[in-house]
């Protein structure tokens, strides 16, 4: 029992998934992994086939860039949406709000589009403390999480001083 | 806290009201209505839904392929089509071209997109236009499945992986996540196995979307309301859970009413509790796609409240055991919350230690020396320490918590006192501090033995393997990656099994998974290093289809041929690449040779299309091989009420009579039909329509159908001649008593059916259904290994001499008399 207790509680044998189905990345992996680092706010938002799949891409108001090239404006892709008579509903891919700020981790692949790292990993909510210190935040996902190896794993949240998020992207992109 | 027994079906009660489906409100008969996102079953060949794989993930790990991946994406989808109570099959229709665009009939396409690091898979359904109010559904279009293009974190064979499969597939077929520890909850809560990878919960909930005639006479239901003050409280969570291990939940509608559907008989308690809190980065509680109203704004969940027990008790021993029996509907079971601060417990995951690494589900053996498992959750813990009174208790069977200690960094451990009666399968968790209760159902599953493993693989006596191990059974199932092998022999004591593996191409890596009764399989112990065998097959073959064109609109039936493919009934699926071609059904005529009855939409593309046969884990593709032709109307149409139920397939015995509408068909006199190439009497019973006799010297099995007048004929259609028709000979009580009039049957007694010859399987791999209708009531029915059928009396039956008959996958017995009394 010793040795068990010795263990670090890693799970052997799989779970079920989610709508969304999430490999845990770390602050240091989401910032080593984003293309792009942004505190934003959603600007228009409109939806478009993408071959089978309806996407939904937002315009992104940067206000401050932490990685990545400096540009006023980028924008992001989420999978689902509507156009015209046809949706496409994926629960837990996150519902960008027209005018709400957040930190957006942001990854673009070969093909060029951009997405948000882990969906809800890499979108970080912002709330202004009484001493007016922001913090980031994102409460424990729900989202089934796998470890690099496939392993599920907890996830722990977010819930930091958004200065300290800054410092950490900032140091990984070279800036 | 009065509680109305309605003895009564729910069947005029619509669809999905409250349920975790993606649900659209709409005025309906005066009230409002959830109206679910579904399947039209009425669209559909078969009952049957095709999913397309798109190429394949460019990226897999280490010895890993596609042939693996593509028999998991099988075994996945049918954990669903097995479902009893659902009349929703879903089939292999072959594969697609990722940039081509999907055509308007129904299907599922799983795609292998370029997705950002961090998201592993996503699944959801597409519509298409209003509701369909009148019928109580929005009609889904098509369905899509997100996978990545790099699949190197996620081993085929790994049960995280499988259990992604079927999650994503509950999805696509309309399911939302569920607060149950099902396959399709939303938490790390889940509770199922590679072994027993769906829930009551998901059970019930595909068989609300796609019910079969039995589901709501042989499942109860529990219905009430969720309220504060005088307003019901949309979005609330109310689960009901039995000591037996069941637990079934629903969501509130709008007006706070909630129907919970598709009960196993048995008592249960029942408890309202709020969504957890919406996640970072989400706008949604549970990652749910919320409701939208009739004006298509989204319906959103109240503040959080007080978990309750029903009658609105906080201890659940306090609660009332509400029994809950075959077809009846429990109403008033009503609970008054009140808002509260937001939840502060919540998500107990629990891990036991078969071996050496933490597992999930927890499976804790009663007689092993390990009497724990381990959790962690929101609010359980105070630093490293259980937080402040923390309280357990566990719902179900003669089990308890003796105590919690602290365990490692974030876990606790929760140690079990058992009795001789604690028996085994799942538990519920009943965690509180002064701060809240909370329910994890299906926290853990108690068994009695540990873990199968798997030791060695050595080859045996022709084309066999011998898989040696510990906790090897003859009732283990054994597979190679998502193909089952054929178990020939087996010796508990020896802990040997000797399996005959699936088809497969030659040179393949298979993972080797042994799958116990209790629903632990080799991966809990084996999971880091599966055991893995080659498989050997011939390494020229192919296949060809002929006819290669049928016309557009037509229904008819096409011959692959094959050169070293070794087809076995049973193992056998084809696909078109396109839900336009869809396949009504194959039937094996040798190991090289198959007759697969093809169905061409009207509105077909006339481009060709890859033909594919999946063989145990084996595909043959035959690129191009197959096209839709212009429609033909000068064709004579045949169409039938002499169908198999399951596959709309022409059925008769030899010698027996079908009846065919033909389409065309003009004059006085009947056509020429022919059947097998022998010519069939024909009557003629109204204009097109005819009485024919299938030749008595048919063999069992498919027969070409041809019609011809003097102007046209049609395409052939394959008939398949059954053997007699069942007749019930014997019917008793489980004592071995005759049933007839002067010992009559009551609700509740369990019956035995005899027939002129045992219910057997046609091949290994068939799912045998049964279904006993008795007054026209279906009841479930199951089939015994002497090949009798046994079934238990509903109590919607009324008394008196009632009609019976069998259907066991789709054929129909002659009707007898079943004496009931009350």
């Amino acid at each position: 029992m010793g040795m068990l207790r010795a263990l670090t509680v890693c799970f052997a044998a799989g779970l079920a998934a989610h709508a969304t189905t999430l490999e845990k990345l770390s602050l240091n992996d989401m910032a080593n992994k984003a293309t792009e680092v942004v505190r934003a706010k959603v600007g228009t938002c409109s939806a478009a086939y993408r071959g089978r799949l309806i996407y939904t891409t937002c315009q992104l108001n940067v206000t401050e860039f932490w990685k990545g090239a400096d540009r006023k404006a980028v924008t992001v892709s989420v999978p689902g949406g509507k156009v015209g008579a046809q949706s496409q509903n994926f629960a837990g891919a996150p519902a960008l709000l027209p005018g709400k700020e957040h930190i957006f981790f942001l990854w673009t692949g070969p093909s060029g589009m951009t997405q948000l790292l882990g969906l809800s990993q890499g979108l970080l909510g912002l709330e202004q403390l009484p001493n007016g210190q922001w913090m980031a935040l994102r409460v424990p996902g729900s989202a089934r999480m796998l470890d690099a190896s496939g392993r599920a794993v907890r996830d722990d949240g977010v819930d930091v001083p958004l200065i300290d998020i800054r410092r950490t992207v900032l140091l990984r992109s070279g800036k | 806290m009065k509680l109305r027994a309605l003895a009564v079906l729910l069947l005029a009660t619509g669809a999905a009201q409250g349920y975790y489906h993606f649900l659209q409100y709409a005025q309906r008969d005066g009230r409002l209505t959830g109206l679910p996102q579904r399947f039209n079953l009425d669209a559909l060949t078969a009952r049957t839904v095709p999913f397309f794989i798109s190429r394949g993930p460019d990226k897999q790990a280490p010895t890993d392929s596609l042939t693996s991946l593509v028999s998991q994406i099988e075994l996945a989808a049918r954990q669903w089509s097995d479902v009893d109570t659902s009349e929703l099959r879903l089939q292999f229709g072959g594969f697609t071209d990722a940039g081509a665009q999907a055509g308007d009939a129904p299907g599922i396409d799983i795609v292998f997109e370029e997705v950002p690091p961090g998201l592993i898979a996503v699944a959801g359904p597409t519509v298409t236009g209003p509701a369909r109010v009148g019928d109580g559904f929005v009609p889904v279009r098509r369905s899509m499945m997100i996978l990545p293009k790099d699949m190197s974190n996620l081993p085929s064979h790994a049960e995280a992986t499988f259990l992604t499969l079927v999650h994503e597939f509950g999805h696509t077929i309309g399911l939302q996540h569920s607060m149950t520890s099902s396959a399709m909850a939303t938490q790390l809560t889940r509770t199922q196995s590679k072994g027993n990878a769906l829930s009551a919960d998901d059970v019930a909930g595909v068989s609300i979307l796609y019910p079969t005639r039995a589901f709501r006479s042989n499942l109860g239901s529990i219905k009430g309301r969720v309220a504060e003050g005088g307003s019901g409280r949309p979005l609330a969570s109310v689960v009901a859970i039995s000591a037996s291990g069941f637990a079934v939940g629903a969501l509130t509608g709008p007006d706070g009413t909630y129907l919970i559907e598709g009960l196993p008989p048995a008592r249960y308690i029942v408890y309202a509790h709020p969504l957890p809190p919406a996640q970072g980065g989400e706008s949604t509680p549970a990652n749910l796609r919320l409701p939208l109203d009739r004006n298509g704004d989204t319906i959103e969940p109240g503040s959080a409240f007080e978990l309750l027990f029903f009658p609105g008790v906080r201890q659940h021993n306090d609660a009332t055991q509400i029994p809950v029996g075959a077809g009846a509907v429990i109403d008033d079971v009503n609970f008054q919350v009140r808002s509260r601060d937001p939840l502060r417990l919540y998500n107990v995951l629990a891990y036991s230690f078969p071996g050496q690494l933490a597992v999930r589900p927890a499976y804790v053996n009663v007689n092993g020396t390990r009497n724990f498992f381990v959790a962690t959750g929101i609010g359980l813990l105070d630093g490293e320490q259980p937080a402040s009174d923390l309280r357990a208790a566990i719902v179900g069977g003669a089990t308890g918590v003796s105590s919690v200690e602290s365990y490692s960094p974030g876990f606790l451990r929760f140690n079990l006192v058992y009795s001789d009666d604690s028996g085994v399968g799942p538990r519920h968790l009943v965690v509180s501090t002064p701060t809240g209760v909370y329910v994890q159902p299906r926290a853990f599953l108690l068994a009695t033995q540990q873990p199968p493993r798997i030791e060695a693989i050595s080859v045996g006596d022709g084309g066999t393997l011998v898989l040696s191990g510990t906790g090897l059974s003859p009732q283990s199932r054994i597979f190679f990656d998502g193909a089952a092998a054929l178990i020939r022999s087996a010796d508990a004591d020896a802990g040997t099994v000797t399996v005959e593996p699936p088809p497969g191409p030659s040179g393949h890596r298979a993972i080797v998974t042994a799958i116990n009764p209790d629903g632990q399989n080799s991966l809990f112990l084996q999971n880091d290093a599966p055991p893995a065998t080659f498989l050997e097959a011939p390494t020229t073959f192919g296949i060809s289809i002929s006819p290669s064109r049928l016309p557009a609109g037509s229904e008819s039936v096409v011959e692959i041929n094959g050169t070293n493919t070794g087809f076995v009934e049973g193992r056998i699926s084809v696909g078109f690449g396109t839900s336009e071609i869809t396949v009504r059904r194959v039937w094996v005529l040798s190991e090289t040779r198959l007759l697969v009855q093809v169905r061409v939409a009207p509105q077909a593309s006339l481009s060709p299309v890859t033909v594919s046969v999946r063989s145990g884990l084996r595909t043959f593709s035959a690129p191009g091989a197959f096209a839709a032709g212009s429609s033909q109307p000068s064709r004579l149409e045949i169409t039938s009420t002499s169908t198999n139920a399951s596959t709309g397939i022409v059925s008769g015995p030899a010698g027996g009579t079908v009846v065919l509408l033909v389409g065309g068909a003009s004059g006085s006199a009947p056509p020429k039909i022919t059947v097998g190439d022998i010519d069939a009497a024909v009557s003629t019973l109204a204009p097109s329509i005819y009485s024919v006799q299938l030749p008595a010297e048919l063999p069992t099995g498919p027969a070409l159908l041809r019609v011809q007048t003097a102007d046209a004929e049609s395409l052939p259609l394959a008939v398949q001649v059954e053997g007699p028709t069942p007749r019930i000979l014997e019917i008793t009580t489980l004592g071995g008593l005759n049933v007839d009039s002067q010992r009559p049957v009551q609700p509740g007694d369990s019956i035995l059916l005899r027939l002129n010859s045992p219910v057997k399987a046609t091949n290994p791999f068939e799912k045998i259904r049964a279904t006993v209708t008795v007054a026209g009531v279906d009841h479930l029915a199951q089939v015994t290994d002497a090949g009798t059928v046994r079934f238990t009396l509903l109590p919607s039956v009324a008394a008196g001499a009632q009609p019976m008959t069998l259907r066991v996958n789709g054929r129909v017995s002659v009707p007898e008399t079943l004496a009931v009394r009350y």
